[in-house]
């Protein structure tokens, strides 16, 4: 159990930070695409070096982006390493054949160029401007809404679950494949939920004490000439990709 | 299993937001309004209940609960997992933005079905049943992850068999919780599980009115009139009365939208629930005052409770000693001024 971190260095001087969320999330579509459009190899490592060089560029820490990177490493090892060992082609090391091993690297470089981008983009911005961001791009407001108020009771049911299992472990509670354990985990599981359903009641209540009635999702103000121009050398480098992966 | 980005090729990922967008397109037409902060919160907590750890052998597991979501949320499940994947990207770049239409028929593909079967199948709550459909769903996904996988090249198809086979343990344990969870809910608070969001079905009925019941006890028992604020009666809509948990009594409105229920018996405080059609659910409590049943006997009274002399001896104690302390304070802070004016 965590806390989402992702808004930690969102207040920051690069350049990225400077950028508006909007053309940052367009861009980042657009990278996305190019980037798993890409097929061969030389595609792979431009899009990974584009990737490295706007994390320059972001300013974010090594052990945040490390921390991130996790998830996403642990699968793209995986796949790559499978690519790698049951190809079929030219055998170079045991069962590792060339082609495997050049499809693996490339599987390894997209994971990872597309963690990066998302990183450099998403990060770099608060993320509830991300989301006003969304509703400017024409997300619907109801799907925001959702995601926003899921997000924010994360939290509160982050530390409910903390006080729970430390309720848990003050009493003794010893986890292991047994009975008793899932018996355990069963009622800290319903107790979750329950609680989660009673305050749905008690919410509602209260947000149409306060006069709710639909949700409201502000975006952005509009965009002036000077941020268009800010954003658009960043939007060269998904366009040259897109350029590449048709012409090669 | 989160499918990251540039893991897939354009054209699996594209097939998947082909299906999903229009998925969570029509659900989102399906949401009430009013229903958001629910479908928010319960999609919250089963987003944090599967990043807890379930111990098995060696390792740990964590759960998906996509059975469990369709058992609690219905067909709107699929919803609530579009929101839980796009948060766990955005958060944990667990899975990522391209392969998230992927991503999520893998996952909310099986919640939807269960909550589709659950919505049919009356006896879908019964916890042996719930554990199935839990375990099979997280084989539904496997299946589904596995054949994405190998749609994306040769060379997965292994990692897709491995991937299949390591589905297997953690749907047994999932099975399990799923079931000893509805099992625990059923025994705490029935109603959360009669409750459902709005169906895929008939949705301009369920658009944003709700249900309002008035409760009335009257010598011939409890009478509950349900309606709708524009002063359509509830007809048809279930009747559930329940004591400490428990399910007393049981009935239907009729066409005025009025029961008449048997006053529950040993009963201080009772709670009503009227269940409509399409979700539409009110709850009252009412208190009743032991002593109007005409039973035999001595009215039952509630037990005595001994006055907290300790409680109040050691409250009186504490403000006294805080009071000494302060008192002790100030005569030292004024002996050292009263000493450093006469230097």
């Amino acid at each position: 159990m965590h806390l989402p971190e992702i808004d930690r260095y969102a207040h920051g001087q690069s350049p990225l930070h400077r950028l508006d969320p909007r053309l940052k999330l367009l861009a980042l579509v657009l990278l996305l695409l190019a980037t798993n459009l890409t097929r061969q190899l030389p595609g792979a490592l431009i899009a990974l070096s584009g990737a490295l060089g706007l994390v320059l560029l972001s300013r974010l820490p090594l052990p945040f982006l490390l921390w991130h990177l996790k998830a996403p490493a642990l699968l793209a090892l995986l796949l790559g390493l499978g690519l790698a060992l049951f190809t079929p082609g030219e055998p170079l090391l045991g069962p590792i054949t060339a082609e495997g091993l050049l499809l693996g690297i490339t599987l390894i470089m997209k994971v990872l160029a597309c963690f990066l981008y998302f990183l450099a983009l998403v990060a770099t911005a608060p993320l509830f401007s991300t989301i006003r961001a969304a509703r400017s791009l024409g997300i619907p407001e109801k799907l925001l809404a959702l995601l926003i108020f899921t997000y924010r009771y994360l939290f509160v049911f982050l530390d409910r679950a903390r006080n729970l299992s430390l309720a848990m472990q003050a009493r003794g509670f010893r986890e292991g494949t047994n009975k008793h354990t899932y018996e355990t985990k069963a009622r800290l599981y319903a107790l979750l939920f329950l609680r989660a359903y009673e305050d749905t009641e008690r919410i509602l209540l209260a947000m149409q004490a306060r006069g709710f009635s639909s949700p409201k999702v502000p975006g952005l103000p509009p965009l002036n000439r000077e941020q268009l121009l800010q954003a658009l050398p960043l939007f060269t480098l998904p366009l040259a990709l897109l350029a590449l992966n048709f012409l090669w | 299993m989160h499918i990251a980005d540039g893991v897939l090729p354009a054209w699996v990922s594209a097939t998947g937001w082909v299906v999903t967008a229009p998925g969570v397109g029509l659900s989102l037409r399906h949401l009430p309004v009013e229903e958001i902060p629910k479908l928010a919160l319960i999609t919250s907590a089963v987003f944090l209940a599967s990043l807890i750890h379930v111990p098995l052998g060696p390792t740990s597991v964590h759960l998906i609960f996509n059975g469990l979501a369709g058992l609690l949320l219905g067909p709107l499940a699929f919803l609530s997992f579009f929101v839980a994947l796009t948060l766990q990207a955005l958060l944990f770049q667990f899975g990522g933005l391209f392969s998230l239409g992927v991503n999520t028929l893998v996952m909310g593909g099986p919640a939807f079905l269960v909550g589709w079967i659950s919505r049919r199948l009356p006896g879908s709550r019964r916890p042996l049943l719930a554990g199935f459909l839990g375990g099979g769903a997280i084989l539904v996904s496997g299946v589904l992850l596995a054949l994405a996988l190998s749609l994306a090249g040769q060379g997965f198809i292994s990692v897709a068999k491995l991937a299949l086979v390591a589905h297997l343990p953690v749907a047994l344990v999932e099975g399990i919780i799923t079931g000893l969870v509805i099992f625990l809910l059923q025994r705490i608070r029935p109603e959360v599980l009669l409750v459902s969001l709005a169906l895929l079905a008939l949705p301009s009925v369920s658009w944003g009115h709700r249900l309002d019941a008035d409760v009335y006890l009257t010598p011939q028992g409890l009478r509950v009139e349900a309606y709708f604020p524009d002063g359509t009666p509830g007809r048809n809509d279930r009747v559930t009365v329940y004591c400490q948990g428990k399910k007393v009594a049981e009935g239907r409105t009729d066409a005025q939208g009025v029961a008449l229920l048997p006053r529950p018996k040993d009963c201080l405080q009772a709670r009503i629930v009227v269940t409509g059609s399409l979700g539409h659910r009110a709850v009252r409590t009412l208190t009743l005052a032991p002593t109007s049943s005409p039973q035999p006997g001595p009215p039952p009274r509630a037990p005595k409770e001994p006055f907290p002399w300790k409680g109040v001896l050691s409250g009186l104690g504490f403000i006294f000693g805080l009071a000494g302390l302060i008192l002790a304070w100030d005569t030292r802070r004024r002996l050292r001024s009263l000493a450093s004016s006469r230097n």
